[in-house]
Parts: structure tokens; sequence; C-alpha cells
């Protein structure tokens, strides 16, 4: 190893990241070369210097407090931790009383704006994607809509998001803040012509949600309605069937859709996921 | 029962999780340079972590599954939108440039010692607040908290490569922040070529 070889490999032994060859290869070196090892000595010192004195902070006691003040508020509510459910049932349970609060919604609006339309007719997408339409968001309610009917709905792939990469080409990562078992489903759908993977999953408050996600070259955001959520701009659409929020990230367009109960600032955190 | 359950889960969250705060701390203020927005990134780090503590492993990472959520929160909510082209001359900057500035100054007979008992704590500090955004988080997670490379990418979501990239990069501008400051201050003086 020359001295151009030892110092490329510097801040890997360093860092102690190098693989044991290359450490033995510029051990080897820096002993015979007093100009390398002076270099990887004052290296190797700034390093602790940084690390030691880029360490030393304030006293973050009165951060502390305020965090386990505010667990203790979360303990009392009760909301910290989902409850230990089979969790088939689980979401079973939740699509059942999703399906009921829509056919009650539908009913009710059904009955109230148009007298002439059956009650007994199936929750018509053409009715919502036409609907007071400014943007492209009431296809996604429609399809949400259709998921939660039970529509269209693929089930249980060993690896859901790995099939959405076969199926799309997008590549989406698990993270450990959402485990494979929130997942319930993923499928690919085509919406205003562009295909769309969608996937069913449960948030933190075990609601069921959708999450469409698209290249962004084959999708626009729409410009409105924006609403700024911890200081960030992004579209959100909440109506009395659903609540919709659109993010942009990473060449990726994330479109999450939920119940009409669901907080924006919730869905936005389920985008923050991947 | 399910107070009982909770109890447990708190008391764990506390041993494990807490006991990380100061490293947050740390990271947040240099994050966001702000100690405001700090604490609020931190406690709404802590905050989401809590209401997902029951589903992370135990045995595993507990510190980089902390800092993997909190990095997310400060990528997606935090920080800056709009990025700033970064036209910084990268290539100028020779690795070991400190080393290198301070092999020429001819002054002192031990430049190195003199220049390291020099650097304070807020030195080191500032001088990575002055670096990009991107590098500064890797760099943050490298030198002052030890992450492996690989675990950094998992906290920042980035392949490995750019994390090896972006803290070769980020090491060429501290050194060169670092001399700037000490040059500024008056603990070296510049070297005549």
């Amino acid at each position: 190893m020359n001295c151009r070889q030892a110092l490329k490999h510097l801040y890997e032994v360093i860092d102690k990241e190098a693989n044991e060859r290359n450490v033995q290869e510029v051990e080897r070196h820096l002993k015979m070369c007093r100009h390398c090892m002076a270099q990887y000595e004052f290296e190797k010192m700034l390093h602790t210097v940084v690390r030691d004195k880029g360490k030393n902070e304030k006293d973050v006691t009165r951060v502390k407090q305020n965090i386990l003040d505010k667990l203790d508020s979360i303990d009392a509510s009760g909301e910290g931790q989902s409850p230990r459910v089979p969790f088939k049932w689980h979401i079973v349970a939740i699509a059942t009383a999703a399906v009921v609060i829509l056919c009650v919604i539908t009913a009710i609006s059904l009955s109230g704006f148009n007298d002439t339309q059956t009650a007994d007719s199936e929750p018509d997408n053409s009715i919502i994607a036409t609907a007071q339409s400014d943007s492209d968001i009431p296809y996604f309610i429609a399809a949400h809509q259709a998921h939660s009917n039970g529509i269209n709905q693929s089930q249980g792939h060993s690896d859901p998001l790995n099939y959405l990469f076969e199926m799309t080409g997008i590549r989406i990562e698990h993270s450990s803040d959402l485990p494979i078992d929130n997942i319930h489903s993923v499928s690919v759908d085509t919406i205003m012509g562009i295909p769309f993977g969608c996937i069913e999953m449960l948030n933190p408050q075990n609601q069921l949600v959708t999450l469409f996600v698209t290249t962004s070259d084959k999708y626009n955001l729409p410009n409105n309605p924006i609403a700024v959520i911890d200081g960030r701009e992004m579209l959100v659409h909440r109506c009395e069937k659903c609540t919709l929020v659109g993010i942009e990230k990473k060449d990726l367009i994330y479109m999450v859709v939920a119940g009409p109960k669901c907080e924006p600032k919730e869905l936005v955190e389920i985008a923050s996921f991947f | 029962m399910a107070d009982q359950k909770q109890k447990e889960l708190r008391k764990r969250f506390e041993a494990e999780a807490m006991i990380h705060i100061d490293a947050l701390m740390r990271t947040a203020r240099r994050m966001t340079r702000n100690e405001d927005e700090a604490e609020d990134l931190v406690q709404e780090a802590m905050l989401k972590s809590y209401r997902f503590f029951e589903k992370f492993e135990q045995g595993t990472n507990c510190k980089a599954w902390l800092f993997k959520i909190m990095t997310n929160i400060f990528i997606n909510n935090y920080r800056s939108k709009a990025k700033a082209p970064q036209s910084l001359a990268f290539d100028d900057i020779d690795d070991s440039f400190l080393f290198g500035q301070l092999a020429k100054t001819k002054n002192v007979s031990d430049p190195e010692a003199e220049f390291f008992s020099k650097i304070f704590d807020d030195d080191v500090k500032n001088a990575i607040n002055l670096l990009p955004e991107d590098f500064r988080i890797v760099v943050m997670l490298s030198f002052i908290e030890g992450f492996a490379y690989q675990e950094i990418a998992d906290i920042t979501n980035l392949q490995i490569g750019t994390v090896k990239s972006r803290l070769h990069r980020g090491r060429k501008l501290l050194q060169k922040n670092l001399w700037d400051y000490a040059l500024k201050n008056g603990y070296v003086k510049e070297p005549q070529n």
C-alpha cells in the first residue's frame, strides 16, 4: 500500500469502518511512513477533539421534565398504546364499522339530496367523483371508499411492499415505525388513467387509512386546497366523507386518505413513515 | 390489567429511551440551530416513540430507533423549505486540509498541539453549525453520536454510499470551518506561501 492508498482508507480506519485487510495494510504502511503516521495521528486527534468538545451541552433537565409531564397526560388519557387485539379481527372490526358508517352517510346524503334515487343502490363512485370538483381529489376519495367497501382489494402478500415494487417499480422501504403487521393489503389501482400503488393500513390511532403512491413525473399534486401543518404547506382536503393529505417526497407523491374523523396531522405522519 | 401494562411500558420507556434525551437534544440543536425548535423537535420525537414503543423490538438499538424517528420528523417538518443552492467548491479543499495548513505554520514548534489546546467547545459547535444541513446531520451522527455508517444510512434513509460521500465532504468543510475560526480568533496565523 502506498501513501495515496493508505490515506484513502485513513478515515475508514479512524471511523472503525475499514475491513480487516485494509486495517492491517494501513497499519503496515503507517509503521513505515512517518508523514502518513503524523497525518493519521492528527486526524485521530481531531476526531477525538470534535467528538468531546461537540458533546458538551447545556443541562436538559427541564426538557426531560416537560416530556415526562406530557407522558403523564398520555398515560392518563389512555391513548398511549394500541390495544393488543388480534390484528385481523381488529381490521375486520374497523372495516365493518367503516362500511356501516359509509352506508349511513350514503343513505343520509341520498335521502337528503336526491329523493328520486333508490335507497338500496350501491355507493356510486361517479357521484363522489363529480361532486364540487375543482381538483382531482374526489377520485382519491372514490378509490378510498371503494377500498373501504371491499372492492378491488388484494389480500395478504407475504411482503406487501415488495409486491408493490414488482407491480409499479415504486420502492418503499419498511421502517421500524411502521411494522408490516400494520399493512392490511397492497394493490395497484388506476386513478385518472395513472397507476397508483394503494396501501391499506392502520395508523397509530388504529384507524384504517389508504395510502396512494405514484411517481411524480406521472402526476402533479393539485395546487389547492393547501393547508399549513407544522409550518409545512401541503394539500389537505376535508369533507364529511374523508380526510385527505397529499405530500410530495423523494420523487414520489403520497396521497393519504382516511375517514372524516382522522386528523390531517396523523396522515402527514403516515406519509412520513415511508 | 391495562393500567399495569401501561405502567410497565412507561417504566421501560424511561429506562431505555429517556436516557438518550441528552444525545437527542444536542443533535436537535445542531439540526435546527434554534433552542426552541430543538426542544419541540425532541419532544415530538419522544412522544411519537412513546406511542410506538410497544412496537419497538426490545434488544435492538433504541438510540438508533429514536434518532431515526427524530431525523424523519426533522426532514419532513423542520428543515428549511427553500433549499439553498450549494455552490461549495469541495474540490478546492484537500483531504486533511487542516493538517496541511498547520504544517505550513512555522512560527510555533508544535502547531497541531497548539491548535487543539486553543479550540473551545463553542468553536467546534459553531464549525458544525456552519455546515450545510445534509452534511451537518451525518457529521453529527458519525462524529458526535458515534453511529456506524450503516446505522446512519438507516437513520437518514440514505444509501450507504451517500452517507460516506456526505461524511467525506462534511469532514473537509468542518476542517475548513475550524481553520477559519482559528484564523479569525488569532489562534493561528495565516501561513505564508
